[in-house]
């Protein structure tokens, strides 16, 4: 090799090497360009995505206490005020709509509010079972639920107990509106999750 | 006598109108100071989350500060819960106790913002000061370094020179 040819190897390591030991101060000037997001998702009672129901029977008899986690993943780059809403639908009722982020009208059956850093994933524990039921001919009513121990009172009307879901919704805190929003906002684009699971309820 | 049994009645209605009142007064006085708490726990809890956002946007560790407001968290949520199954009483508690958890994060979070924002100034001037540093070596020993192997590298050559040798014979 040539002189010259060493001369540009040299210089092409020192730039190197004085590009590797600016990166840091680089770094702290440089926006993070990863899209934030949050993941909601039931889980069963191992905390795996599966048996859901007790004995994996999605006939839910009253009474019988069926056991979920809630997970909760936070990639938003900060810690984040979170509260996941509980609602209990029959199939006619609307569910929340992705695409507008609108939550489903259904009332509130239980909400559990979080702070979640960045990157950390929580498990909530999610116990539930139906109360109370009246039959109307060949409608059921679910009159109350109750969920963590907690009695609520709830008016879900389904044929033959049929097609019940209970729904989640991930609601986060806006501090600019200084309110819970579903969904979360980033460069003019509103991102929600939600999650359901479907199930029938006997009354005995 | 007919005058008396004229005011009877009216004094009776009176009676039952003050009487229905006060219980009203008294139930929905009572209702309405467990919103109160429950919203001034409501208030205290986003105003704890923004000062522990402000904290770590600071560089702080905001972690043990974020476990005990997600116990006031608990305490909140236990306490929509009574307030909805009508346990006022419970609710009030709870609500109280997510005031007062809430209320420690909050004292404690003004010294943490102020430490973790010079923490945070501290950490990048370090880091100002090793990068620049680094280069300055750099671009130093480059120099020394260049030099000295320019120089092996020219005497290694001149010994490669072939020598012209005279032929006197």
């Amino acid at each position: 090799m040539s002189l010259d040819d060493w001369y540009f190897v040299f210089v092409s390591v020192c730039l190197v090497l004085i590009l590797t030991a600016c990166i840091p101060v680089i770094m702290a000037f440089t926006p993070s360009r990863e899209e934030p997001f949050f993941a909601l998702a039931i889980l069963g009672e191992e905390g795996m995505a599966e048996h859901y129901y007790p004995g994996d029977d999605p006939n839910i008899i009253v009474g019988q206490l069926v056991r979920w986690n809630i997970f909760i993943y936070n990639h938003m780059g900060e810690a984040q005020y979170v509260a996941v809403q509980v609602k209990l639908l029959n199939s006619t009722m609307s569910a929340p709509n992705s695409t507008t982020c609108t939550p489903s009208p259904a009332p509130v059956v239980y909400e559990a509010r979080r702070i979640a850093l960045d990157n950390e994933t929580l498990l909530l524990p999610f116990s539930w079972s139906i109360t109370e039921v009246e039959q109307e001919g060949n409608f059921l009513n679910v009159n109350s639920i109750s969920v963590n121990d907690e009695t609520v009172d709830i008016h879900a009307v389904a044929g033959y107990g049929c097609d019940y879901r209970l729904v989640l919704e991930l609601w986060v805190y806006d501090k600019d509106l200084g309110d819970f929003q579903f969904g979360w906002g980033y460069r003019d684009e509103r991102s929600c999750t939600w999650n359901q699971v479907w199930f029938n309820v006997i009354s005995s | 006598m007919s005058k008396k049994l004229l005011y009877l009645p009216c004094l009776f209605f009176l009676i039952i109108l003050l009487y229905f009142s006060f219980g009203f007064s008294l139930v929905y006085g009572e209702e309405s100071e467990v919103r109160g708490k429950k919203s001034q726990a409501e208030d205290s809890l986003e105003a704890a989350y923004i000062s522990l956002l402000e904290a770590e946007r600071a560089g702080g560790d905001i972690s043990g500060l974020v476990s005990l407001l997600n116990t006031a968290l608990d305490y909140y949520s236990q306490a929509d819960i009574a307030l909805r199954s009508g346990k006022d009483e419970e609710a009030l508690k709870l609500a109280e106790k997510a005031i007062e958890v809430t209320n420690e994060i909050l004292e404690a979070d003004v010294s943490i913002i102020v430490v973790s924002e010079h923490i945070e100034e501290v950490r990048f001037r370090n880091q100002l000061i090793i990068s620049l540093g680094s280069v300055f070596f750099i671009i130093i020993f480059g120099f020394l370094g260049w030099s000295r192997f320019k120089d092996y590298y020219l005497q290694n050559m001149i010994g490669l020179r072939p020598e012209v040798v005279s032929d006197e014979s």
